[in-house]
This record gives structure tokens, sequence and C-alpha cells, in this order.
């Protein structure tokens, strides 16, 4: 069954499509990636999920939660939606939470939001899910402020107030970047693990593609607000096709670095906003580059479960 | 926090003691000497001579000083040179009236202020939000006592449902105080109100692009709602800081308005005192306004450190 | 005692109703300014002048542009000349609290060990005291006058100078430019003319006009209560507090005065309001 479908969407900041035509669809229990630096517009597009885009961006296209439309929801039935169906756990665990009121009770408010609990219940149930986080002492904690508690601390209770309700689809927006390194292998078991236990499905956005590969299995790469390809994880990183997969590859691979050379990049940076050439987004960054590529290509299969925009690919490993 | 909580309270005492020492040393420096002015100009230097023994102001200034703090510790504030009087007794019935119209004052204010502020903040991109704003620009820039004077006349004159001036106390007859103390409570309300609205609004713009309020709404919070949860609170943090500046302002405001409505608070009997150059009553009264002052400003720092629980165990 | 800082509008709307406001309060200014300054120079009657057989004239009556008070004043002269005090006032207020207040402010700030502490609870202290407490002192003292009331305004003003000069120092001293130059060997004197005094000038600018808007306010309701100018000179305030008398009989005497003292503070605010766009985002942008 399929739980959540974006299909073209598109969100336009003035007359900037920052998000272009992207769709996806994820069904119970998919764990699928979205891959992209900074100005892909991956964020915006995971909000538009949530209908938590910004005032000054507008959604167009069409976005489907568990067979329903959402696109045009007005805020109260959003907020039905949000947290029972849907939830998303955001970058910034440092500012996340109400820094006034203690951790306990705002995953109990979560609770509380959806289902019918008195306070007491609520809390219990709260203190168990800090408890399902993995929190040592989660009582203890559950006592405590915010800035009482460390980053990774605090995510976790993030994350128990996002499946507090148990929706049918967790998003992630780069859970784990502002954390420790030590501490973001434990993180990212512990999302897979919680998601694979409720049989959730997962919509895991990075711009960190070996995170990506530990936790997904399907993957998107997107720039310029476009989707640029997409298949399964291994098989799009182990020979990807489009350049700007292969770019952002041979960039993450320092282990394949001889010593003393120089590290790869893309050349060129991301524009910004509104800067982003005519025709294929990455031309102008591209050493594969074609006149033709002044069209924007089609997002087109390439293979039986891969597709691709690049009419000049690269070559795959086995022709 | 303890530890925090004394240091304020030092400071406090601090603080009270210098200004008392800037209010004697005004008042001992001000020219006139008090024999002579009651004795007026024909009499004789041996008779200016005994009076101010008599009266203690030929004694070195900071043996003076030494014995105006030691009788205000005994809650003695001396004694009228000129109404022969005793200064705390005179003060004691009019604290009432002033700190009834500042209470009154700072409520209406809040009543105010926090509704037109939120306003402000939520709806701060249309038209209805921009209004508002300007008219807490207008209202801050106008004159409470002018305010006073042209209600009293819509009000009083004019439609005559509320009394143009007095007080009665509250113990006597509640409805007839809580009437005398509209108008001239409006009148400062207005004013402080429009000045807290500003802050209101900003800081409640500012909790309106916190990470938390996401964060609820992700977990099924309407906009409204989280920041009727969450935002509320954390706004009031920074509200609370300056009402404690507010307070002082709204005192001062209350003996100007006090003016205007003939109440018999602590305003009228110290502009009655100044123009009578009765020193030891103005030296009394205004030591305990700025006590007053004072000790409000710490009860609002302690208010802060009550809301905002970041600050009780960092130091 | 907590000041906090003005709190930060969200990234102005630059757009006309923006400009339309600053204008609106250059024009007020302007306004006030033409009529102190006129008023030296013309009057249409002596705002002094008693007239008996003119007394509380009605608009337009007997040549009176906005009447005559219960003496047979002129209004409109006396509000002319009354602009005077009025600007007056705010100069005076302003002046004394920079003078005083922003160098104990930046020398807080520099030397920010136990000579910053001690200014700074100074400081503290002098907040303590409102304008109208001072001028009640000094008026019991020496006798209500134009000069006791400014100068009790200008003291009280200094706190919130001081206060705001030693924040935007502390930022200033923490950039780089300065860190080079003390690393330079530069000395304080040097450092405080050319980094700190340009860097938190415009800050300092916005707090002038609106501490302006407020000196003037102070002083209105000081000569409301006879604590400042003294007749026969015309004041906005007292003007006010002599027209309440005739509330009963000639209601219009009370609208005037106030409505110049409210214009005159409004384009003081405005403008404030449209400098601290102009001059500060700079420095907003690094406090947030």
């Amino acid at each position: 069954m399929t739980v959540l479908e974006l299909r073209e969407l598109t969100v336009h900041i003035g007359s900037v499509p920052v998000v272009d035509r992207v769709s996806l669809s994820l069904g119970a229990g998919d764990r699928v990636g979205l891959i992209g630096e900074s100005g892909s517009g991956k964020t915006l597009t995971a909000l538009a999920a949530l209908g938590l885009l910004p005032e000054t961006a507008r959604p167009g296209g069409g976005i489907e939660l568990c067979g329903q439309s959402v696109q045009d929801l007005s805020e109260r039935q959003w907020a039905r939606l949000r947290g029972d169906q849907i939830a998303m756990v955001f970058q910034e665990p440092m500012t996340a939470l109400d820094p006034v009121m203690r951790v306990g009770k705002q995953v109990a408010i979560a609770l509380r939001r959806h289902r019918d609990l008195s306070r007491r219940a609520a809390f219990a149930s709260a203190v168990d899910l800090l408890r399902q986080v993995e929190l040592p002492e989660p009582a203890a904690i559950a006592r405590r402020y915010p800035h009482q508690l460390s980053g990774g601390q605090r995510q976790r209770v993030v994350l128990a107030m996002a499946l507090a309700n148990e929706p049918a689809v967790l998003v992630c927006d780069e859970p784990t970047t502002a954390l420790d390194v030590t501490v973001q292998a434990r993180m990212l078991a512990l999302i897979s693990r919680l998601v694979s236990d409720r049989g959730m499905a997962l919509l895991f956005i990075s711009h960190d593609l070996a995170v990506v590969s530990q936790v997904c299995e399907r993957v998107l790469v997107m720039y310029g607000g476009r989707i640029v390809e997409s298949g399964p994880v291994d098989r799009v990183f182990g020979a990807p096709r489009h350049p700007y997969t292969a770019g952002l590859l041979a960039a993450s691979d320092i282990a394949d670095v001889a010593p003393g050379a120089a590290l790869r990049t893309i050349g060129g940076s991301v524009p910004g906003m509104g800067e982003f050439p005519s025709g294929c987004v990455f031309r102008n960054r591209c050493d594969r580059a074609l006149p033709e590529c002044a069209e924007i290509p089609p997002l087109v299969p390439d293979g039986p479960d891969r597709l691709l925009a690049c009419i000049n690919p690269v070559p795959r490993a086995d022709s | 926090m303890a530890l925090n909580l004394a240091r304020r309270l030092g400071f406090l005492v601090l603080t009270l003691a210098v200004a008392s020492v800037v209010i004697f040393a005004v008042c001992a420096w001000i020219p006139g000497d008090p024999a002579t002015t009651l004795l007026g100009t024909q009499a004789t230097p041996a008779a200016v001579h005994q009076l101010r023994h008599q009266l203690g102001t030929d004694r070195p200034l900071t043996s003076q000083y030494g014995s105006w703090i030691k009788s205000l510790f005994t809650g003695d504030l001396g004694t009228s040179y000129v109404t022969k009087l005793q200064v705390w007794p005179q003060i004691q019935p009019r604290l009432g009236v002033t700190f009834s119209l500042v209470l009154v004052g700072m409520v209406l204010a809040l009543l105010i202020a926090v509704p037109v502020g939120i306003f402000a903040a939520v709806r701060h991109r249309q038209v209805s939000g921009v209004v508002v704003s300007g008219l807490s620009q207008i209202g801050l820039a106008l004159p409470a006592f002018w305010i006073g004077i042209l209600l009293a006349f819509v009000f009083s004159v004019k439609l005559d449902i509320l009394p143009p001036g007095g007080y009665v106390s509250f113990r006597q007859d509640p409805v007839e105080w809580l009437r005398h103390l509209v108008l001239p409570g409006i009148s400062l309300a207005l004013v402080q109100g429009a000045v807290l609205s500003r802050y209101v609004r900003g800081a409640v713009l500012d909790v309106m692009n916190e990470d938390y309020i996401r964060t609820a709404r992700a977990g099924g919070a309407t906009f409204a709602k989280a920041l009727w949860r969450h935002g509320l609170r954390n706004a009031a943090i920074p509200v609370v800081t300056v009402l404690g500046l507010q307070l002082a302002t709204l005192l001062i405001g209350a003996i100007v308005i006090e003016s205007v409505f003939t109440m018999p608070g602590l305003g009228l009997m110290l502009l009655q005192a100044v123009g009578n150059r009765d020193l030891v009553l103005v030296e009394g009264t205004v030591m305990i306004l700025v006590a007053a002052v004072l000790v409000l400003n710490f009860l609002v720092d302690l208010l802060y450190l009550l809301i905002d629980p970041r600050l009780r165990s960092s130091r | 005692m907590t000041v906090p800082t003005i709190p930060i509008d969200e990234p102005r709307r630059r757009g006309r109703l923006h400009h339309l406001t600053v204008g609106l309060g250059f024009v007020l200014v302007l306004l006030t300014i033409v009529m102190a300054l006129v008023s030296f120079v013309w009057t249409p009657y002596d705002p002094t002048f008693v007239n008996a057989n003119e007394t509380l004239d009605g608009l337009g009556q007997h040549g009176h542009l906005l009447g005559t008070d219960a003496f047979g004043r002129d209004t409109f002269s006396q509000l002319l000349v009354g602009a005077r005090v009025t600007l007056l006032a705010g100069i005076i207020a302003v002046a004394i609290a920079a003078v005083v207040g922003v160098p104990a402010g930046i020398l807080a700030g520099m030397r920010a060990r136990w000579l910053g502490e001690l200014i700074m609870r100074g400081n503290d202290i002098l907040f303590a005291f409102p304008a109208l407490l001072l001028a009640i002192l000094f008026a019991a003292g020496w006798g209500a006058s134009t000069w006791t009331a400014m100068v009790a305004i200008g003291i009280s003003t200094v706190p919130v100078f001081a206060r705001l000069a030693r924040a935007s120092t502390l930022q200033v001293m923490t950039t780089e430019y300065v860190l080079a130059a003390r690393a330079a060997g530069r000395g304080g004197w040097w450092i405080a003319r050319r980094h700190v005094l340009p860097n938190i000038a415009s800050v300092l600018v916005v707090q002038a006009s609106v501490a302006f808007g407020l000196a003037i306010l102070a002083e209105a309701a000081l000569a409301y209560l006879g604590l400042s100018t003294q007749p026969p000179t015309p004041s906005w305030g007292r003007m006010l507090h002599d027209a309440q008398g005739y509330l009963f009989t000639a209601p219009r005497l009370s609208v005037w005065p106030g409505i110049a003292i409210g214009l005159a503070v409004l384009g003081f605010n405005l403008l404030g309001d449209g400098l601290r766009d102009l001059l500060d985002p700079r420095l907003r942008e690094r406090r947030r």
C-alpha cells in the first residue's frame, strides 16, 4: 500500500521553482533516501509532504498521504494528520524542543494530541517511549528540561515524539548531521530498528552518502530542485549513471584518494536559488555536457528499477 | 540558585543604601537653612543657632545622615519642619492610593498589551496587523495626563457616568474604589499598554520563528495551538523583564495622573511639599518611592528566575 | 536588574509603507523645528500678552487662529513659542545623556573588569531615579524652572545610553579588526576613536531619537505639574494644566497642546524607527 505519494510536486518561492516536478512513492516498510547538497530543494520537499512549507512558498502538484489527497488542506485538517499519519524529525536538536517545558511533558503532549489519554497515562507512555529510544533512566530524563540534555539525547526525545502515535511515514531531515560522529551510528541504528519494528515507511534526507547507504534501500538524487537519478541504493552508488551522482561519490570516497593527491570535487559550486541553468540543471558543472543538454532531459527509466535524467550518462559498467 | 538570590538581595540592599545617600546628599546641599527659614530673616543669630542645635542641623552631615538612616529602620521618617507633623503617618494613608492606581494601571495595561501585541505579531504581514502596530505607535506618543484630561471630559463632564476625581478606599466601598480608578487607570494603561504591546509583538514574532513551534506543528498542533501552548510562555520571558522597567515608569506616571484626577496619593503630597520647600517630607517620600522602585524591580527579577528554568540550574 | 534589548523586528518591509512612515516622522519633526524657529522671528500675537477683552475666544474669533486662553493669550502663538521649550528639553536631555553616558558605557565596555563592573553598578543605581523624582528634588531645592527639569531628565536618561553604549562596545571589541588593532599595539583611545565610536554611532543615533521623544513627554508632564517652565513663558505642558480648569467652558483648550506634544513625539519615534532600519541591519544580523 502506498503511504506517501508525491506527484510532480513543485514548490515556488516567488517565481523560482525550488522544487521542480519531484515524484516519489513510498509503500509501507519502504526505506527511501533523498540525497542532495544544500540548495537542492530536498528539505522543502519534505516540508511539503507535511504541509509545513513557509508562507512564502507555494506548492503545486499532487501529494497523497495514505491514499488521501492533502495538498489543499487547511491547517486544522493538516494538524489531524501530522503526528498521526506522518511525522518528521528535523536536523537541529538543540532548538527543536520547548526550552521551558520538561521533555516528558512534551512527549506526553504529543501523545495526547491524537489520543484520548489522561495526563498521567500519557506521561507514563511518554516515559515508555523515552525508554524505547534508548534513553537511560527514562523516568529521570522525562523530568528534565531540554537544556539539561545533550544534543543526542534531545534528538532521541524528538524521535520519541515523532513515533508517539505510530505514524505510517517517518520523514527524517538530516537527523544525525548535527550530532557527534560516535553518536551518529547509534542513532541511525536506532531509527532503522524502530522503523522496521513498526513497519513504517521512511523518507531519509541527507547529504551524506554513507549514511543513506546504511539506512535506505532506494535512493533519489536531487539537484537544483529536480530528481536526476533514482534506484536501489547499492546499484546507484555502485554504478552511478548521472554525472552528478558520480561526482558526489567520487568526492566522498576519500579512502580511494592517493596520499598527497588532490581530493576529487565537482567543479564550480551549487548556484543560488533561481540561478540554475536552463535545460539540464547540472550542465554548467558537468564534464559530460553536450549542446543538447540545453533541453531539459526527461526523467526516464534506465533499467528495470532505475530512473535517470541525463542524455549523456556515465556508461554502464557492463557495456 | 540560592547564591544567585543572595547576590541579588545583597545588591538590592547596596543600591538602597547608595540611593539613600544620594537623596540625603541632594537634600542637604540644597540651598536654604531650615532654621533661618522657620525663624524668618529678622531672627537673631543666637536664636538661629539655638534652633539649629535643637533641630540637629548643626551636626556634621555624616552624623545627620547616620541618625536619619537609624530612624528609618525604626520606621520614623522624621518630622517635617514646616508642618511639624511626622512624615510617615502622612505618607502611609496615601500609599494605598498610589499603589492601587499602579496596580489597576498595570493590570489594564497588560490586558491591552497582550492581545494587541499577539494580534500584531500573528498578522504582521497583513494590513490589520500593520494598522494595529501603527496604533500602538500613536498610543505611546501621547502624554498620559492629556489622555486623562480628555477621558475626564468625555466620561465625567459630558456623560457624567464616572467620577472626575477623588478616591474611595477599597475597604470602604469596593465598587466605588473601582469606579474612581477606572479613568485614571485607563489613562495610565493606554500609554503603558501601547509600549508593552510593542515588546509583546517583538517577543511573539521571535517565538513564531522558533524551531519548537515547528516541532509542535509536526506533531499535530495547529499553529495557533502551538503558539498558545509553547510560544506564550517563552514569549513571556522577555516581556517580564520589561515589566520591571515599566513598573517604575508606571509609578511615576501614577504620580502625574494623581494630579489630573486630584487623588489623595503620594503625588499630590509630594508636589505640595515641593511648593512648601518641606525638605524632610520630600526626602522621606522620595526615599519611599525609590525604595519601592528598587524592590519592585527585584521582585520582577525573581519572577524572571521562576519563569525561565534555564536560569535556575546553570550559572 | 536586567534590561532587555529592544526586540528585533522581522526584516523590515522596505516597501512604500515604510518610506511613508519615515517620511511622516521626518515631516513632523521638521514641523516642530520650524514652529520653534519661526517663533523667534514672528508670532501672530505676543503669547504673554494678557487681553481681558478677548478671553476664551473660539477658533478664529478676533483674529486668533486657534482662540485664546482664560487670560486672552493667543493659543496659536503660545504653541509656536512652546515648541522652543519642547525641543530644548530634548536637546539638553539627549546631550547630557550622550556626553555622560556614552563615554561611561564605552569605558565600561573596553575595560570589562573592575572598572567596567563599577560603572555598570553605578548605572543600575542611577536607573532607580526616574526623571520626575529628580525634578522634584531639584525643584524643592532650587525652585522649579526649565533648567532643573531638563537637567533632571538628562540625568535620568544617562543610564540608558550608558548601557547601550556598553553593550554595543562589547560587541565591537570582539570583532576581528579590533583584535587586529590590539595585536598591532594600538592603544585604547585610538581603538575607541577609530573603531568603537563609528560602529556604535548608528545604534546611539537611533536611541537618541527615541530618547528625544521620551524627553519631550517627560518635560510635558513636569510642566503640567508645575515643575518645569514657569509662567509667563509658554509651555505645552503647562498650557494643558491651565486648560484643565476650563474643561467645562472651553474644552478646546485641552486639545491643541496635547496634539502638539503627541505629534512631536510621534515624529521622533517614527524617525528613530526609520533610522534603525537604515543604519542598523548589520548589527542586527550579527545579534541573531
